[in-house]
C-alpha cells in the first residue's frame, strides 16, 4: 500500500508568532489541568469509588488530549522528546500490554519489578486496569496507583520543562510559529487517519473494514470525549477571543482565506463529533467526521502553509 | 526491520544557508573521487568480514569436532572478532547496493543482508528456551528430525533431516519476518544461548548478573541427544555467512570490468549496468542518513531503551550490543571521512562542507557517549543493564538517540554540500518502528 509522506521545509517565515499569553493560556493552563485531574483520579482511586473513578478517568483522558494536541517540549528540548510514549501508546506501539498486565496481576512479583516497561505505566494501561478488573482486589488497585502517579510524574516533568523552556518558545517568533504549525498538521493527521479512519474503516490500513473497538478508548467508551478535547485544543490553537492565536497570524500576512478555510472545517468537525456517540464511527457519522478533519488536515499544510511561507514536498513513499 | 509500514509526517526546520557545491561532477572519462573513496572502503571492508568469517567457520568446524570449553570459547572469541568488521560493513545498507538492494541487475548478489545479519530472531524455533512461564520448549528445528513447519503466516513444510545451508536458506523468512534461521545471531544463539528472563528481564532469572551473557552448556554439544544436530547448524549457518559474504566480496572487487564496483565507478563494460555518479551519490548519501537516523538510533537503539526491552537489544545473546552500536557509528564515520582502519581514503563526502561545527561537534558527543558506554558495559554492566529504567545509563543512551538522529538530518547538509539535493524524506525509512 501507499502512503503519502509530507515533508515540510520551512524555509522563511516573516510573522509574528503566537506569545507569551498564549502560552500561559493554553499550554500551561492544560498542563495544569491534566495534573489536577490525575490527583483526583488517584484521590478516587484511593477510595475506591468506581462511579468517580471512571468519571475522573474521562476528564483525564480530556485533559491528556489537549496537552498531546499541542505537545512541542519535544522541539524546545530534546530531552523530553519521549516523554509522551511513556503517558500513551496508542498507535505507537506494537505490544499488546493486556496479556502482560494479566499476568502481572496473576504474578506474585514485587509491582515494581513486574510493571518495569514503561507501557505497564501508560494511560492505556490504566483504561484496562480501571474498566476491566476488580479494585477491590489490592494488587490490582496497587496497579491503578502505580499507574497513575507515574502519569502524574510525567505530566509534572512536562510542566517544568514547559516552564524551563518557555523563553526558547517566545525569543523566537519563526521557530514557534513553524512547530506549532507542524504540531496542529501531525495531530491533525493522526486524528484523522489513526482516531477516525482507522476505526470507520476508511484509512488506507483499514479500508472497508471499520471497527468500533479499534477506537482509541473502547475499552472506556472515551474515543469521542478524545476527539473532541483535541478539536477543542485546536480551537484554542486558531481561533480564540482572548489573545493573539495562529489564526490572527495568518490574517495579518494575508491568509486570511485559508485560516477561514480551516476554521469552517474545524468548526464542521467539532459539530460532527458532537453528532456522535462512541458506536457512530462505523456508520454516516463517522464517514462525515473523517470528511470533515480531512479537510482540515488539507487547510492547514496545503493551503495555510504555503500562503505562511511554508515550501511543502508531497512525496508518495511506501506504507501500509 | 519490521514489515509494518507507517505514515510519518515530520519537518525539518532549516536556515538559508549558503552552500557552494563542490565541483564534485566531472567530465564524462573522469571518475568522481567521492565515489573512488567510497568503493575502495567497501572493498577492504568486506574482504575483511569475508575474512574474519572465514576464521569463525575455521573455529566453528574446531569446537564441532572436539567440543571442550577452550574450543568453544575460541569459537565465542571468533564470532565477537567476525562481528567488528561486519559491524562495520553495515554503512553500505540502504544505498541501494548489492547487499540489500530490491531491484535491478546487482540483485544477483543475492541481496543477502537479511539472510547475515536478520534480527531479533524467533529463538525458540532454532532450539529450545526457558519460556516465560519457567519452562523448556520444544519443537523446533534442533530437536525436529524430519519434516518442520516454522508457523506463521503460509509456511512451507521443510525437511530438517540433515540440517545444510540451502535448508537453513529455504526457513530463513518461510512464515514471516520473525522466522530467522540464518546468520550470525543464529551462530550467536547456539553458542551463548538464553541470556534474558523471558518473563521479566529486570529479575534476570537466567544468567544472574550484570556482567554474564548467555551461558550455554557445553553438555549441548557433547553429551546431549541432540548435540549432532546443533554441530550440524553451527557449521552450515556459518557455511552460508561465508558463502553470502564471498558473492557480495565479488560485488566490490577490483580488476573486474562486470561487477558492482565498476558500475558504481561508471567503468563497467556493459555500459547501461553503469550508475549516474549524481544518482549513486544520491543513493550513497540517502543510505547513510537512513542507516544511523532510522536503523541505528531509532530500530537499534530507541526500541531497546524506550521500552525497555532486552529482545530488542541487537547482540542479546553474547551481550556484545555495545560494540554492534559503536562498529555501525565506525563505519559511518569511515564513510564519512574517508577512512578505513585509520588509513586515509581519500576524498571524502565530509570535505566539501563549508561549516562542519555543528556535525562534528554531534560526532564528538556521541563519540563519549559510546566510549562511555563501552566501558560501562566491560567493567560494570552489559547493555541490557544499562537500558534499565533505574540506570543512569538509560538518559545517556536516549540522548545518543537523539544525537544519532540530528546526525542524520544533518546528512542534507552534507549531501548539499557536494551538489545533491536530499529531503527530510530521504533520511528516513518509512518503515520503521514508530515510537
Amino acid at each position: 500500500m501507499r502512503y503519502l509522506v509530507v515533508i515540510i521545509l520551512f524555509v522563511s517565515i516573516v510573522v509574528n508568532a503566537v506569545g507569551e499569553k498564549f502560552f500561559n493560556q493554553v499550554i500551561i493552563v492544560n498542563i495544569m489541568l491534566a495534573i489536577k485531574n490525575v490527583e483526583l483520579l488517584i484521590d478516587d482511586i484511593n477510595q475506591s469509588n468506581s462511579t468517580r473513578i471512571k468519571m475522573q478517568f474521562g476528564n483525564l483522558v480530556s485533559s491528556w488530549k489537549k496537552v498531546e494536541t499541542t505537545y512541542l517540549l519535544g522541539d524546545l528540548n530534546e530531552d523530553y522528546l519521549d516523554i509522551p510514549r511513556y503517558i500513551d501508546i496508542f498507535h505507537g506501539n506494537n505490544e499488546d500490554i493486556k496479556p502482560q498486565l494479566d499476568l502481572i496481576i496473576n504474578s506474585n512479583d514485587e509491582l515494581f519489578n513486574a510493571m518495569y516497561k514503561y507501557s505497564h505505566k501508560t494511560i492505556n494501561a490504566l483504561e484496562y486496569i480501571l474498566f476491566t478488573k476488580d479494585l477491590f482486589h489490592p494488587r490490582v488497585k496497587n496497579m491503578a496507583l502505580i499507574i497513575a502517579k507515574s502519569i502524574k510524574n510525567y505530566l509534572l516533568e512536562i510542566l517544568d520543562g514547559y516552564k524551563m523552556y518557555q523563553s526558547k518558545f517566545l525569543e523566537s517568533e519563526q521557530y514557534a510559529s513553524a512547530i506549532l504549525l507542524n504540531t496542529l498538521i501531525a495531530g491533525t493527521y493522526k486524528l484523522k487517519e489513526w482516531r477516525v479512519g482507522d476505526v470507520a474503516g476508511l484509512s488506507k490500513k483499514f479500508k472497508n473494514k471499520p471497527n468500533n473497538y479499534r477506537a482509541e478508548y473502547a475499552t472506556s467508551g472515551n474515543s469521542v470525549n478524545a476527539i473532541k478535547a483535541i478539536l477543542e485544543t485546536q480551537v484554542q490553537v486558531i481561533n480564540s477571543p482572548d489573545y493573539q492565536d495562529f489564526g490572527d497570524i495568518s490574517r495579518q500576512f494575508k491568509a486570511r482565506k485559508e485560516i477561514d478555510q480551516a476554521i469552517s472545517a474545524l468548526n464542521d468537525s467539532i459539530a460532527n463529533a458532537n453528532n456522535m456517540s462512541e458506536f457512530d464511527f462505523i456508520n454516516d457519522k463517522g464517514k462525515l467526521l473523517y470528511q470533515s478533519t480531512n479537510r482540515l488536515m488539507k487547510a492547514y499544510y496545503i493551503s495555510l502553509m504555503d500562503k505562511l511561507g511554508f515550501v511543502s514536498k508531497v512525496l508518495d513513499a511506501d506504507g501500509d | 526491520m519490521t514489515i509494518q509500514k507507517k505514515l510519518m509526517i515530520s519537518f525539518g526546520l532549516t536556515v538559508v544557508m549558503i552552500i557552494s557545491a563542490a565541483s564534485v561532477f566531472l567530465s564524462r572519462d573522469e571518475i568522481n573521487p567521492l565515489l573512488i573513496t567510497y568503493a575502495n572502503i567497501a572493498t577492504v571492508n568486506y574482504m575483511d568480514a569475508l575474512n574474519d568469517a572465514k576464521k569463525l567457520g575455521t573455529k566453528l568446524k574446531d569446537f564441532t569436532n572436539n567440543p571442550t570449553i577452550e574450543t568453544m570459547g575460541n569459537a565465542k572469541a571468533a564470532w565477537l572478532n567476525a562481528r567488528e568488521s561486519y559491524g562495520q560493513t553495515e554503512a553500505f545498507r540502504l544505498s541501494n547496493g548489492p547487499i540489500d538492494v530490491e531491484e535491478g541487475w546487482h540483485t544477483s548478489y543475492g541481496a543477502p543482508e537479511g539472510r547475515l545479519n536478520a534480527w531479533p530472531l524467533d529463538e525458540n524455533m532454532i532450539d529450545y528456551i526457558t519460556n516465560s512461564k519457567g519452562r523448556k520448549t520444544s519443537g523446533n528445528i534442533i530437536d525436529t528430525p524430519g519434516m518442520f513447519n516454522p508457523g506463521g503466516e503460509n509456511p512451507l513444510l521443510i525437511d530438517v533431516s540433515i540440517i545444510t545451508s540451502d535448508v537453513l536458506a529455504a526457513l530463513n523468512g518461510n512464515g514471516g519476518y520473525a522466522n530467522v534461521a540464518t546468520g550470525y545471531h543464529v551462530i550467536e544463539f547456539l553458542l551463548w544461548g538464553q541470556d534474558q528472563d523471558y518473563a521479566n528481564f529486570i529479575k534476570d532469572n537466567v544468567t544472574h548478573g550484570a556482567l554474564l551473557a548467555g551461558q550455554r552448556a557445553l553438555t549441548d554439544y557433547t553429551i546431549n541427544a541432540n548435540a549432532d544436530r546443533r554441530k550440524q547448524y553451527l557449521n552450515a549457518a556459518v557455511s552460508l555467512i561465508i558463502a553470502d559474504l564471498e558473492s557480495i566480496t565479488s560485488a566490490w572487487a577490483d580488476g573486474d570490468s562486470t561487477n558492482y564496483k565498476a558500475a558504481l565507478l561508471g567503468k563497467n563494460s556493459d555500459v547501461t549496468k553503469n550508475i549516474n555518479a549524481k544518482v549513486a551519490l544520491k543513493q550513497i548519501f540517502s543510505g547513510l542518513g537512513i542507516f544511523i537516523k532510522s536503523e541505528l538510533a531509532n530500530e537499534r537503539i530507541a526500541i531497546a531503551v524506550l521500552t525497555p526491552s532486552e529482545e530488542d537489544e541487537h547482540s542479546c545473546f553474547s551481550d556484545n550490543t555495545h560494540r554492534d552500536i559503536t562498529q555501525n557509528f565506525q563505519g559511518f564515520k569511515n564513510l564519512l571521512f574517508g577512512t578505513y582502519n585509520s588509513f586515509d581514503y581519500g576524498v571524502a563526502l565530509i570535505d566539501a562542507m563549508k561549516d562542519k561545527t555543528k556535525l562534528m561537534g554531534l560526532i564528538a558527543s556521541v563519540n563519549t557517549k559510546i566510549n562511555q558506554m563501552n566501558t560501562l558495559a566491560q567493567v560494570s554492566r552489559h547493555f541490557d543493564y544499562q537500558i534499565r529504567p533505574n540506570d543512569s545509563q538509560a538518559r545517556q543512551i536516549k540522548k545518543l538517540k537523539n544525537e544519532l538522529r540530528a546526525i542524520g538530518d544533518q546528512m542534507i547538509y552534507v549531501a548539499k554540500s557536494n551538489g545533491i539535493d536530499l529531503t527530510v524524506g530521504n533520511i528516513m525509512d518509512v518503515g520503521e518502528i514508530k515510537l
